[in-house]
């Protein structure tokens, strides 16, 4: 069975303070220890702490790995809000568009050649700028 | 006499209508500024990313307490969160970026068309389409409609964004706030008892008073470093559950988003994240 975050961030806990209560009992005892005992719990001591740090790693790789659907979902949510953000901006576009459109509009009116193909290209270039 | 009757009828509709459709895109101006406020210490405090430097770090950090046979081990712990790192930041930036993008849609200055619509109103009045007077009421009643069509525009996609992010929203935050208070602040427990077993060494094998009160200072430095260090842990993990609570609050009044409790309560969780927030730069 595979474990989950939430197992392993308490097995980490649980090497943790293992590795604690280890130490404590090997400083209140250590008048009593011979020299390879206290080697012997220190380094039992060390190996529980980074097994506790291993555990704890990985209980992280594991909630980045159970939440991987949510954070693909609220990627796409920001992304399509983004676009909307972006819509409104070419609003301004099109309101741009539409007075270079008036001139074109008046200068057809008008049936001034000169000015029609002015007002074309303004309404071209309008059109056409980068938003 | 009665032959201008139809036509002022006509006109006084026309008034009417265009009065009408005015005051009903005008309803749409809501005052977002709140939401705006809590989206914007959102974002900025989503950019805090320091500790996710010292996750990433911390195993290498943890040598100066271990002997050479553990390095490889830790090396080992310092490789598999390196390549965890840019995934991490990767949950900030989402919620930056999601923060903003609310923020954005929330704002009043996102659209501003005036330069646009005078030159519209200045074009329909040199085109003779309109005197001066009339390209003026053009103008300021082309203002209203551009901004009451793209803000309820924006309400709308305000809305739909808080509706359909909430779930992913809250997972994603919370999924943060579990990595910061139990996989950061489980570092710092361990980090304690190993500077308290460390220090307690080498004070119990020094014979020189002296020496023992250097070790003591050391010690309590480092204890102090770690205390800080937890401190910036128990702020960010605090943050971020204000977050998660003040998104839920925009989810729950999402259908009234400048009603005045909504707006209260949103202030207040700006008020908090901004104390939250503020304290932990200082540390």
């Amino acid at each position: 069975m595979a474990l989950t975050s939430a197992e392993a961030f308490d097995l980490s806990r649980w090497f943790g303070d293992l590795s604690t209560e280890l130490e404590q009992y090997c400083d209140a005892q250590w008048d009593h220890l011979s020299s390879d005992q206290r080697q012997s719990l220190k380094n039992a001591e060390l190996t529980l702490r980074n097994t506790a740090s291993t555990l704890r790693t990985r209980a992280v790789g594991l909630v980045l790995d159970e939440t991987e659907v949510s954070f693909n979902t609220l990627q796409k949510s920001t992304e399509r809000a983004k676009g909307a953000i972006k819509t409104l901006k070419t609003v301004g576009k099109v309101i741009t568009v539409a007075t270079a459109a008036v001139g074109l509009a008046a200068a057809i009116a008008s049936k001034d050649v000169g000015a029609i193909g002015k007002n074309a290209k303004s309404l071209y270039d309008a059109a056409t700028a980068n938003v | 006499m009665m032959d201008h009757l139809p036509q002022r009828v006509v006109r006084w509709r026309t008034a009417a209508g265009a009065l009408l459709i005015v005051l009903v895109l005008t309803q749409g101006c809501a005052n977002l500024s709140a939401v705006r406020e809590f989206a914007n210490i959102s974002t900025e405090s989503a950019q805090y990313t320091r500790l996710v430097d010292d996750y990433v770090e911390w195993p290498t950090s943890q040598k100066r307490y271990q002997p050479p046979d553990q390095y490889a081990l830790l090396d080992h712990i310092a490789r598999d969160r390196a390549a965890q790192r840019e995934r991490l930041l990767l949950y900030h930036a989402l919620i930056e970026e999601y923060m903003d993008a609310l923020g954005r849609l929330a704002a009043d200055e996102v659209v501003v068309y005036d330069k646009e619509l005078d030159a519209l109103g200045n074009a329909a009045k040199e085109k003779k389409f309109a005197d001066a007077k009339e390209a003026g009421a053009f103008r300021a009643v082309a203002k209203v409609l551009v901004k009451g069509a793209t803000d309820r525009w924006r309400q709308k996609q305000l809305k739909e964004l808080i509706a359909t992010s909430n779930e992913p929203f809250q997972v994603v935050v919370n999924s943060l706030r579990v990595i910061v208070e139990k996989g950061f602040a489980g570092d710092l427990l361990d980090e304690t008892a190993a500077i308290q077993s460390y220090y307690r060494t080498l004070i119990r094998d020094s014979r020189d008073k002296a020496g023992i009160a250097a070790l003591e200072e050391w010690r309590d430095l480092h204890l102090a470093g770690v205390d800080t260090q937890a401190k910036a842990i128990e702020l960010y993990a605090r943050i971020l559950k204000k977050i998660g609570e003040g998104h839920q609050k925009l989810y729950d009044g999402r259908n009234d988003l400048s009603k005045e409790l909504l707006v209260r309560d949103m202030n207040r969780y700006s008020r908090d994240l901004k104390l939250l927030f503020n304290t932990i730069r200082t540390l």
